[in-house]
């Protein structure tokens, strides 16, 4: 049961490339992971779960409440959900409706950074 | 090695530091004897140069008496010139040095000479003559030159009573001063005559020296005049020397002693190397012993040293051996004491560390108890450890069930106050029992059983004893104060397992019962409709659950759902979806509107958790099959003709993610005897020694095979199959429901 959380920048967004797994036990990290980087003022986050090898309900449950969060600050997050199993997830529960989930980083970048007005 | 020479280094340096003084004090000194020796040597020199001077003049005398002998010979009685000259002669004979020796008469005219002259000479105005016509004894003339000899004439008065009568006249070879004068000379030494002008008549050594050098002096010039004085600072170009003049009384000349400096000095160069070699060699024992009292300091230092770097590798223990009844003696006595302490400390930290991984390796009391008083045992050296619960009403003390300790009896029960554990509780403080005797007296069971020694503290959570930790020494064994606080701490780590343990079995029995009030019975058959459901719960209760809810016409709600989370917020969440459901599921809403509503009723709460659930309603009628999902896994239906089975897709977001979502209802139709089957993620999820997921084929295909098999049995073979596939018990809740419609009514 690890789960390894790097921080990367590019630009102006912050990407979390979560390895492990993320269940009830290593949720608490991600979401301290994600607390952590959201520290911007407008925060812009990618969550990579590349090498993530199983989620759980709670996992999602701390992805959709820090998307509810970041949007408020008219931020936005974006999941990038590489390997069909954990993007199969996000279909089944219906989160691909209402977060980004998407196959490559360079999409997710795309969704964190279109349509958003700079905060005036 | 750094350390090696460091204290070496520093004591030579304290030493020579010391020295620093002596070796100035030695150079004063020497300097002060260097400068005495100067003068020894001075002063040989002028004695020397005395010494010179009167052999000068002894030289002359020995002459004048010659002289003056042969004179009054010849004039006492009347000579003839031949016989004059004969006596001469012979006397010339006798003394080589007389080159010529003449008579002469008072007027100043040669009588007799020899050897004979061709001429008579008138030496009335012979600078020799001169003076012993006009009164003096004798007289001597400047130095003369004859055939590269220094020669000398010297004038001899012969008195006839007072009255001057004649006088003789000698030419001297100076040359022969030469066998006279080097006496006491050195080897280097030089001896040197010069006349009254300065000019050089004798010089021992040859080449001869320049006399314009000699003139130069001022101690020659000095001596001329009549005074001893002392060389210094003459130099011939190549060497320096020092030397002394002395005047020779009655000529005005000076005889000269020079000596190369290195020479003259050489013997006070010489007791000056002595000196220094013994000063060097007195530096050097120093330095000797310095290095051998390094040595006798840094040896134990740096076997210190090691003792700190093996410590600091973690051999605990250590020890350095340094016999020594100094200070280093005592820092080696105190290392090993540090040492020592250490060595406990570490072990009993990490028996202390022990004993809290098995108190906190799991939560299970019956899994938990047996490892952890065995390492209260072990850490102490104690044979055997022993765990006593209060048991609640009767405060009797019992070993509690499943716990194999070595002297532990089974079943065992103490009344409070009776035995050494009975008393600890009773008196809520710690009993040490080394005494056999003693012991046998206090808990003659425990004697019985081989004990000797005992010792037991209170097990106390928030100030209430819960039991009593006990340890037993199958020999006499005197346990310490320290041992006791020791069992004391272990005692609070044991007494926070026990105590977790216990609320934890309670939540746990909590949410069970609540779970299981939720789940349906394994077997319902109603009108045209069997359903079977198994649920296994996960180590840690979790918020699966299933419904099959009977509605008006005859139709059935069939339902899976799985809760977010474990325990028993996730058990009370998952009662209450199950309530709602089935309040929300009456008067004949369709799927997608229970769903929404479900929806509505969980997101309003902020801290609610996700529900995934899959509801359809299943007309036993006409085989319809109306169905939504809330994020749950898609069902697989087996149907008759086609034996492979078929995802029921239907998408629809988490229950609780969002108030306003809204959910979609699918239709299908279900002919008697195809094969419904439902399940939740911890069947799909279930992962094998290598992290595998059992996944959706495997659950396929299985049930490919099972399509006509007996509901329960599809139910428990899937079970079987998830069980087998991930060995150990299921990481999350497995639950599985088949269904099928017996007949179409």
């Amino acid at each position: 049961m690890e789960l390894k959380i790097g921080v990367r920048n590019v630009g102006e967004t912050t990407i979390l490339d979560v390895a492990g797994e993320l269940d009830l036990y290593t949720v608490p990290r991600l979401d301290e992971g994600l607390r952590t980087a959201a520290s911007a003022a407008r925060p812009l986050l990618v969550v990579n779960l590349a090498g993530v090898a199983y989620i759980d309900s709670t996992a999602l449950k701390i992805l959709t409440d820090h998307q509810k969060r970041v949007r408020a600050l008219h931020g936005e997050l974006a999941v990038v959900a590489g390997q069909p199993a954990i993007a199969k997830i996000f279909k089944i529960t219906g989160l691909d409706k209402v977060m980004y989930v998407v196959a490559t980083e360079r999409e997710a970048l795309e969704k964190v950074n279109v349509d958003r007005p700079a905060k005036s | 090695m750094r350390l090696h020479l460091g204290i070496r280094g520093k004591i030579a340096a304290v030493i020579l530091i010391c020295m620093i003084p002596v070796l100035i004090l030695g150079g004063l000194l020497f300097q002060s004897r260097n400068q005495g020796r100067l003068e020894i040597v001075q002063r040989g020199h002028r004695d020397l140069a005395r010494a010179m001077a009167a052999d000068v003049q002894m030289f002359l005398a020995g002459a004048v008496e010659a002289e003056r002998t042969a004179g009054a010979a010849v004039t006492s009685q009347p000579y003839p010139v031949s016989g004059i000259i004969q006596l001469f002669t012979a006397i010339r004979a006798k003394n080589p040095s007389f080159l010529s020796l003449m008579l002469i008469d008072a007027a100043g005219t040669e009588v007799a000479a020899s050897p004979p002259q061709p001429f008579t000479l008138n030496l009335a105005d012979n600078p020799a003559v001169g003076p012993v016509r006009n009164g003096k004894e004798w007289a001597a003339g400047p130095p003369d030159w004859v055939g590269g000899h220094p020669t000398l004439e010297v004038a001899t008065a012969i008195r006839d009573k007072e009255k001057l009568a004649a006088v003789v006249l000698g030419r001297l070879d100076l040359g022969g001063l030469r066998t006279v004068l080097p006496r006491g000379l050195g080897r280097a030494a030089d001896g040197i005559i010069v006349d009254t002008t300065g000019r050089l008549i004798i010089d021992i050594r040859q080449p001869a020296r320049a006399p314009e050098a000699l003139k130069g002096l001022s101690a020659v010039r000095t001596a001329l005049a009549g005074l001893e004085a002392t060389i210094e600072g003459y130099s011939d170009g190549r060497t320096g020397y020092l030397g002394a003049a002395a005047p020779v009384a009655g000529l005005g000349w000076a005889a000269i002693v020079v000596e190369p400096e290195s020479s003259a000095l050489e013997s006070a160069r010489r007791a000056a190397a002595q000196e220094m070699i013994t000063v060097l060699t007195a530096v050097g024992v120093g330095l000797f012993l310095a290095w051998v009292l390094g040595a006798e300091l840094s040896a134990p230092i740096l076997a210190l040293v090691r003792g700190a770097r093996a410590l600091g590798r973690g051999n605990l223990g250590t020890r350095v051996a340094l016999r020594r009844s100094d200070e280093l003696g005592e820092l080696g006595n105190a290392f090993n004491e540090m040492s020592e302490r250490l060595s406990r400390y570490v072990t009993e930290m990490n028996a202390l560390q022990a004993v809290s991984d098995a108190a906190l390796s799991t939560v299970r009391l019956g899994e938990l108890l047996p490892p952890l008083v065995q390492r209260v045992g072990a850490a102490l050296h104690a044979d055997a450890g022993l765990i006593w619960f209060v048991e609640e009403g009767t405060g009797d003390l019992v070993v509690p069930a499943g716990f194999n300790g070595a002297l532990a009896a089974k079943g065992r029960r103490l009344r409070r106050g009776q035995g050494v554990a009975g008393r600890v509780a009773h008196d809520t403080r710690p009993l040490v029992v080394s005494d056999p005797a003693r012991l046998g007296t206090l808990d003659p069971a425990l004697r019985r059983e081989g004990a000797y020694s005992t010792m037991a503290v209170p097990l106390r959570v928030g100030g209430r004893v819960i039991g009593v930790v006990q340890v037993l020494s199958q020999r006499p064994r005197e346990f310490t104060p320290h041992e006791v606080r020791l069992l004391e701490t272990f005692a609070d780590r044991v007494a926070l397992a026990v105590d977790n343990a216990r609320a934890y079995e309670r939540e746990r029995e909590i949410a069970g019962i609540i779970q299981q009030t939720l789940l349906p019975p394994r077997r319902v058959e109603l009108p045209g409709l069997a359903v079977a459901g198994r649920y296994l719960p996960s180590r840690e209760v979790g918020g699966d659950f299933y419904a099959v809810l009977p509605l008006e016409h005859g139709q059935v709600g069939l339902a899976i759902a799985d809760v977010s989370g474990k325990g028993i917020p996730a058990a009370t969440l998952s009662a209450r979806a199950r309530y709602l459901l089935e309040a929300f599921s009456q008067d004949g809403r369709r799927p997608e509107v229970v769903l929404s509503r479900l929806n509505h009723a969980l997101a309003a709460d902020a801290e609610s958790k996700f529900v995934s659930l899959f509801y359809g309603i299943l007309s036993p009628r006409d085989g319809t099959l109306l169905f939504a999902s809330a994020g749950h896994l898609p069902p697989l239906i087996v149907r008759a003709p086609e034996g492979a089975p078929r995802l029921l897709e239907a998408s629809g977001l988490l229950l609780g993610v969002e108030p306003g979502t809204t959910y979609t209802m699918a239709e299908t139709r279900i002919g008697p005897g195809d094969l419904l089957v439902l399940f939740t993620d911890g069947i799909t999820e279930a992962r094998n020694a290598a992290g595998e997921q059992f996944g959706e084929q495997r659950i396929s295909a299985l049930l490919a095979t099972l399509r006509d098999a007996p509901l329960d049995e599809v139910a428990d073979r899937v079970m079987d199959a998830v069980a087998s596939w991930s060995g150990n018990g299921p990481a999350d809740d497995q639950t599985v429901v088949a269904a099928r419609i017996t007949s179409l009514l």
